[in-house]
């Protein structure tokens, strides 16, 4: 930021800090950094340094926590986008979530109650997710990555597919009889 | 997210985009807004507005540092209304970190947002959004970015 840019700032905020309080103040702002050249320089120093520290010396807890919540936010942000993504299926962030807990599917599947072969076939694309494995699988996430996101997501895939599975459609359509409706 | 209105007390549906280029000029022309937002143009800058409504309630600018797993807030500015005790609604810059928060948790940074705030206002920060201070910056990860996540984007 040049001199007239930061001597604006300076001016702008000692108004606005005579019209309002300090606490209505962070409620509204984050003013640019008010900070010299070399101070900023020091402070991202100390930023990157703190960053690459505490990345080293994560406990695993902090590790599966922001794995975790990785997962969920990644999910939440596809759920909430209108398109279909075939690279974001409930396979892809079952196995991410295998990936985060550090487990083999026969582990995941012991742990939820369920055969490895049912796990299996749902990773394989073979078998829908049901409500009940959702249920399990918030509960064996400490209720991190909550049943509804898993659900949501399961229900994406099946609404893709009604939008593109014309051949299932006719061969069921072809099993009905007696159509109440014919239109004109 | 929610934002509440602060004349009722009720809870309006609030919506966080990229800033398109057409948001530009109202912002730039806008009495609503003292920052100099044209020098963010080539920065990433999200809006808040209510759902169904155009106009902007606030403004972030962030920086995506990949290198460092962390994202920098550069700038918040609420509209001028929103703004003090006659402010319309209440939570519209925690909905902004928060969403920020959000945003660093995808790409799997771990939660951690940083900022360089006015000395001054430091601790109001820590205070109010649970920021902890690393000389003379602010930053917020993990537990309670998640906290910061949850009281403002998931107010009913």
């Amino acid at each position: 930021m040049d001199d007239k840019q930061k001597a604006y700032y300076k001016k702008l905020y000692e108004k606005l800090s005579k019209e309002y309080t300090k606490e209505e103040l962070v409620e509204a702002f984050v003013f640019p950094s008010e900070m010299t050249e070399e101070e900023e320089k020091e402070a991202n120093r100390q930023l990157m340094a703190d960053r690459m520290r505490r990345l080293t010396n994560r406990t695993p807890e902090e590790k599966m926590l922001s794995g975790l919540l990785r997962i969920k936010y990644q999910m939440k942000d596809y759920i909430n986008q209108s398109q279909f993504d075939e690279e974001k299926s409930t396979i892809y962030f079952l196995n991410e979530y295998l990936k985060v807990i550090n487990k083999k599917q026969k582990d995941l599947a012991k742990d939820i109650g369920i055969h490895v072969t049912r796990l299996s076939r749902i990773l394989n694309g073979k078998e829908n997710l049901s409500l009940a494995i959702a249920y399990r699988l918030e509960a064996h996430s400490g209720d991190q990555i909550p049943a509804i996101m898993w659900w949501k997501l399961a229900q994406k895939e099946i609404e893709q597919e009604i939008l593109s599975d014309n051949k299932a459609k006719q061969q069921e359509k072809n099993k009905v009889k007696n159509i109440v409706y014919q239109r004109a | 997210m929610k934002v509440i209105s602060n004349k009722l007390g009720e809870l309006f549906e609030a919506v966080i985009e990229l800033v398109e280029d057409r948001d530009w000029p109202a912002i730039h022309n806008d009495n609503s807004f003292s920052f100099n937002w044209n020098f963010e143009k080539e920065q990433i800058v999200y809006k808040i507005r209510l759902n169904l409504e155009e106009e902007i309630l606030g403004l972030i600018s962030i920086e995506d540092i990949p290198r460092e797993f962390r994202i920098h807030v550069r700038l918040i500015e609420l509209n001028s209304k929103d703004v003090g005790k006659s402010k319309r609604y209440d939570n519209i810059a925690g909905c902004l970190l928060a969403f920020v928060c959000q945003l660093a948790f995808q790409k799997d940074y771990e939660g951690y947002v940083s900022l360089q705030p006015k000395t001054d206002l430091i601790g109001h920060y820590i205070a109010k959004y649970g920021f902890h201070q690393l000389g003379k910056n602010l930053f917020i990860e993990l537990n309670d970015s998640e906290k910061l996540i949850h009281k403002y984007l998931k107010n009913g």
